[in-house]
């Protein structure tokens, strides 16, 4: 019996590892890593230093790079060898998909973008789902083994962990499904210093700034403090006066960082859902009863062209001495 | 000449939900349903591939018998066909049952070429029924796209990662899931409306697709829901903007939270 864990991510699958070792303690079951790849030997060794049971591995020049359709039916061959109460896959976008499609295969149910993941009194697997943009939570179980969940990145739950384990390493034989998918490139998305998902305090804005022109107010503000600049859906999609790695919100980032100041933002559902996580939240508003207010710790009511250069200042004294 | 499938999934307008203060529970009568938008750019692009290349573009949606509406909508938009499931309790099934009967669905119209889902519906944000539709219609996936452009039998599609854009390229048949900006969605014209109205729009219930209640078992089951508190402390900081700005700044200061 084993708690499985894979991402197609290092970084995610890390930090998987802590959520899952949680969770197979509470099961008294083992902890597995999947891995598939190319010559993959050498690092399914390294896994096994980390703090689990088994590495599950999967050696084929097929699965040199990650597609959804080989290596589902990959990771499908697998599972069907192994006794898994529960799957928990990196909640990156190939690992949604691909956890939607197995669960497909395996007839099981799968929760994506689960932070929170505990075991009940009859040993099921809870899985909350936060639905209709941070409004309701529900808990859910899978009827059928594994039950699957995604985790996002940095999770409240995820940590980093290691046991004193020394995993065995499995190689297993999978069948290479053929099809006629190929994959012809991959380019990086042009992105401006760091990645937003690292961020430890983010400025952000939206339509309460008027001109493209005026973003240097937030990003003077956003100097003088050392945070990232972000902003809403509009300003990226439509207005495009920020690349799209920069806009947070319900299809674009999900943030988490220590304080996130929400500048000219309503606070529509859309935008909470990327941001309501942060450990405390600024709003800044011109519009006493925008809803931004009834999510944040610490609100100002006032013109934003006035508000900012006057925080930049203040910080500026106060960080001075 | 590709033969489209596009499924849509009416939903609750989230912006428009509220709770329920006491009762603590989510309001959704008097919320407006509308397609989801992910969905509606899906059909976008389905429709911009039939107007250059030819083709039908047919449109099936699982809900309540006021979809209907949804699916006039995408009619009116530009598909062909319109085809709603509906039954007593199509609400209580779980993505795996959305996917069977779509499936299902999809099969008894004629599995088509091309099979188009928006990549996740704003109400749930969980983006599990396009990829798990493909798997059951053993259909290969490629999810997140947000251009395509198709050249005879082959389709090349840039799929959309977190900090990357994948190149694909592959053949028919193929079932896709775009993302919201792959299209901007035409508003209809009032005559393509009103022509709308002479468009086919079946409805089918389960016996229809040969499926019957219990083959829709839940796997994934619910055991109990919740409204999340607000946990925020709500502090309003008064007085003119340099006042309140320096009392902020010595705030955010002293709890730690911005450091020299």
């Amino acid at each position: 019996m084993e708690v499985m864990v894979y991402s197609e991510d290092p970084a995610l699958r890390a930090e998987l590892l802590g959520m899952g070792s949680t969770l197979s303690e509470r099961l008294s079951c083992e902890l597995s890593v999947c891995l598939l790849g190319h010559q993959v030997r050498e690092e399914a060794e390294k896994l096994a230093e980390l703090g689990v049971d088994k590495v599950h591995f999967a050696d084929s020049a097929a699965l040199s790079n990650y597609e959804l359709n080989t290596y589902a039916y990959a990771l499908e061959d697998i599972l069907k060898k192994a006794d898994v109460q529960a799957l928990l896959i990196g909640g990156s976008r190939r690992g949604k998909e691909i956890a939607a499609f197995l669960a497909a295969k395996l007839g099981v149910g799968y929760v994506p973008d689960c932070s929170s993941v505990k075991v009940d009194e009859n040993g099921r697997v809870i899985m909350d789902h936060v639905i209709y943009g941070g409004n309701l939570v529900t808990r859910n179980f899978s009827a059928k083994k594994p039950a699957i969940l995604s985790v996002p990145r940095r999770a409240p739950q995820a940590l980093t962990g290691t046991s004193g384990r020394k995993g065995i390493l499995i190689e297993q034989q999978v069948s290479i499904q053929r099809s006629s998918i190929k994959v012809k490139g991959l380019t990086e998305k042009p992105r401006v210093g760091k990645k937003i998902e690292e961020a430890e305090i983010i400025v952000s804005f939206g339509r309460g700034i008027s001109k493209k022109e005026d973003i240097r107010i937030v990003e003077e503000l956003a100097h003088t403090i050392g945070a990232y600049v972000a902003c809403s859906r509009p300003i990226a999609t439509d207005l495009k006066w920020l690349p799209e790695d920069q806009y947070v919100g319900l299809s674009g980032h999900k943030v988490n960082p220590k304080l996130y100041i929400a500048c000219g933002i309503s606070g529509q559902v859309q935008h909470l859902v990327g941001m309501r996580t942060a450990k405390t939240i600024v709003a800044i508003n011109k519009d006493a009863s925008a809803p931004i207010f009834k999510f944040s710790d610490y609100g100002i009511v006032g013109n934003l062209y006035e508000v900012l250069p006057a925080l930049t200042r203040a910080f500026s004294k106060i960080l001075r001495k | 000449m590709p033969e489209i499938i596009v499924c849509l999934k009416q939903v609750l307008s989230v912006a428009d939900l509220k709770i329920d203060s006491s009762s603590r529970t989510l309001v959704t009568t008097g919320v407006p349903r509308v397609i989801s938008e992910s969905d509606k750019s899906a059909l976008e692009e389905a429709i911009r591939i039939k107007e250059k290349h030819g083709g039908t573009v047919r449109v099936v949606s699982l809900g309540p018998p006021e979809a209907k509406e949804a699916i006039r909508e995408a009619l009116a938009m530009g598909a062909d066909e319109g085809y709603l499931v509906t039954f007593p309790e199509h609400e209580k099934v779980d993505f795996l049952g959305v996917a069977k009967i779509l499936a299902a669905t999809i099969s008894k119209i004629g599995t088509p070429q091309l099979i188009i889902c928006g990549d996740a519906s704003e109400d749930l944000y969980a983006g599990r029924v396009g990829p798990a539709l493909g798997a059951i219609l053993e259909t290969p996936v490629v999810a997140y796209a947000r251009a395509v452009s198709v050249e005879g039998e082959t389709i090349t599609i840039q799929r959309d990662l977190e900090d990357h854009v994948e190149i694909i390229e592959a053949s028919f048949p193929i079932l896709l899931t775009t993302v919201r900006e792959i299209s901007e969605p035409r508003l209809p014209t009032l005559s393509k409306i009103l022509a709308a109205s002479k468009k086919p729009l079946v409805v089918w219930g389960l016996s229809e697709l040969g499926l019957q209640s219990n083959d829709l078992n839940q796997t994934l089951q619910v055991v109990e829901s919740f409204t999340p508190s607000a946990e925020r402390k709500r502090v309003l900081i008064e007085g003119k903007p340099g006042e309140a700005a320096e009392k902020l700044a010595r705030i955010l200061v002293g709890e730690g939270l911005v450091r020299g």
